[in-house]
């Protein structure tokens, strides 16, 4: 039996990782009525996000849809992208990013960190554990690496997982991390 | 090959558009979505003089009787004083084709006598108007035809009707259909096998039937047609053994690839495809529509209900080495009388199968 749309408020998201981090901040909200599906990275969008908004239940059962997408090296190449989508789907998707529309369907686009910034949703996180005293390390840390040969070609996904290795039980990743509370 | 159908007043579709269709085209969605519908219309395009067929695809559905009632069933909400309109573009031959179908009808005029009384006297009295009652004696069925390009349609007109206890038919002159076209649902499948074999014997072309059973049963060496009409297969054994005796899975594969034998360069219109099969048998069964189609060069249109068709008919297509973009999944939504049709191509279809997203 495959997945039936059943929720009204769906939350596309780009893997598995998204997926944990998502659940567990609108658990940690209170939010239970918001269904999340994958539509993995950022090229798989162009078949998977059509195969979502058509699969079936989604038009019937679906009122607001938003879409979570990194912003990678260009939040407004992305944003263009993700509206290019969902324009060939006969959706009205908004004209500006990280804000809803509300034409038929109720769609917003986000994309991570946000601002219009470049990035990624580790680097939203990030942001929130700035002033953490285990950044300082961490920061230290990053630098060091970072004067070595083939330093990781990720800066935030690195400073990520260096602090989630500091936490008292290890999280491989945000989304493990989220689930853990952290 | 059909590109496309527009479809109006045919049984429950009040209006239908369907586009882009491939070689291989898999119709999907719940209960009474129409789907046998659709496929009744393109059938009754793909033979627009053919007057039978309107009863046939009644006869098809189990109705094996004529009378007024029966015409009207293939009209929308039963409707006579509507009409059917089916149109749609085909390639090889480039054509436009558009079927009108009407019922032909014999009014009865009435006068509608009452009685009253007015006082204490009795008169009678005669309604200012009269009613006319249609009786539908038969189907008239007027054909448009041009060739992609031309501006003119040529006219051709054909008309069934019952006249007593028979069937009278009115045929057009001069004309004759390029387009063969065969439907097969759970109760014609198995009908014409023998037949079929027999044409596919006599144009030399068993050979190639044999090689695409090998794929299902390797050890097959040979079919022929014994006298009693009935298939023998040489497996290899001291005896040949009747095909009946090698299970329901191997002898509907056999009917499904026959009859796509014999419609060389035609449509195929196949309703609930899975149906009798095993799930595990259904990916050899596409392998099998998919190798007679190509070689015959047959345009599939068919049905199902089952999820376990639906990943066969995917994982069976993206097994092919010279893959051209020509399947498609069509989900067909109904809500009261308003369609919605959702197109897969394969690549999406893919993904929603590996993502477990609900297609049908």
């Amino acid at each position: 039996m495959l997945n039936v749309i059943r929720k009204k408020k769906v939350l596309a998201v780009e893997g598995d990782d998204e997926i944990n981090f998502f659940d567990s901040l609108l658990k940690y909200l209170g939010i239970s009525d918001i269904e999340i599906r994958k539509v993995g990275g950022k090229d798989q969008f162009k078949n998977k996000l059509p195969a979502l908004v058509e699969s079936s239940g989604f038009f019937d059962n679906v009122e607001v849809f938003a879409v979570i997408r990194d912003a990678n090296a260009d939040a407004n190449a992305a944003f263009a992208s993700v509206k290019n989508i969902l324009k060939k789907l006969n959706l009205n998707p908004p004209t500006q990013m990280n804000k809803f529309a509300n034409n038929g369907i109720k769609l917003g686009v986000f994309i991570m960190p946000g601002n219009s910034a470049e990035g990624m949703l580790e680097d939203l996180c990030l942001n929130t554990v700035q002033q953490h005293p285990k950044m300082t390390c961490v920061n230290e840390f990053i630098e060091c690496i970072f004067k070595l040969e083939d330093p990781p070609k990720n800066l935030a996904k690195a400073k990520a997982q260096s602090f989630l290795s500091a936490i008292p039980i290890i999280a491989n990743s945000i989304g493990i991390g989220a689930k853990k509370g952290y | 090959m059909f590109k496309n159908i527009r479809i109006e007043g045919l049984r429950a579709i009040q209006k239908i558009e369907l586009e882009d269709f491939q070689q291989f085209n898999l119709l999907v969605g719940g209960n009474n979505s129409s789907k046998t519908t659709l496929l009744e219309g393109l059938f009754l395009l793909t033979g627009p003089t053919n007057a039978h067929l309107p009863l046939k695809i009644n006869n098809f559905r189990g109705f094996k009787f004529i009378d007024e009632n029966v015409w009207r069933l293939i009209f929308n909400n039963l409707n006579v004083n509507s009409s059917i309109k089916i149109s749609g573009e085909l390639k090889n031959p480039d054509q436009e084709r558009k079927l009108i179908i009407k019922p032909s009808t014999k009014s009865l005029t009435h006068e509608k006598l009452s009685k009253t009384s007015i006082d204490n006297g009795l008169i009678e009295i005669k309604d200012s108007y009269s009613e006319s009652i249609p009786k539908i004696e038969g189907l008239t069925l007027e054909y448009f035809l041009k060739k992609i390009g031309e501006q003119d349609f040529e006219k051709i007109k054909s008309n069934i009707s019952l006249k007593g206890s028979e069937l009278e038919f009115l045929k057009p002159k001069d004309y004759k259909e390029v387009l063969q076209g065969v439907f097969l649902n759970v109760n014609t499948m198995s009908r014409d096998i023998s037949s079929r074999f027999s044409n596919i014997q006599i144009r030399k072309q068993a050979d190639k039937i044999i090689k695409i059973l090998q794929r299902i049963e390797p050890d097959l060496i040979n079919l022929i047609l014994g006298k009693d009409g009935i298939i023998y297969c040489d497996i290899g054994l001291d005896r040949m053994l009747p095909i009946n005796i090698m299970g329901d899975g191997i002898i509907r594969i056999l009917a499904i690839i026959l009859s796509i034998s014999d419609t060389q360069n035609g449509i195929i219109f196949i309703d609930e495809i899975e149906n009798g099969l095993h799930f595990s048998s259904q990916e050899i069964m596409w392998d099998a529509v998919f190798s007679a189609a190509k070689e015959f060069n047959v345009q599939v249109f068919a049905t199902t209900h089952s999820l376990e068709c639906v990943m066969a008919y995917e994982k069976s297509y993206s097994q092919i080495q010279t893959k051209n973009d020509d399947i498609r999944l069509y989900r067909i939504e109904r809500k009261k009388d308003t369609f919605k049709v959702i197109t897969y191509k394969d690549e999406k279809l893919k993904a929603s199968l590996e993502s477990g997203w609900e297609v049908r």
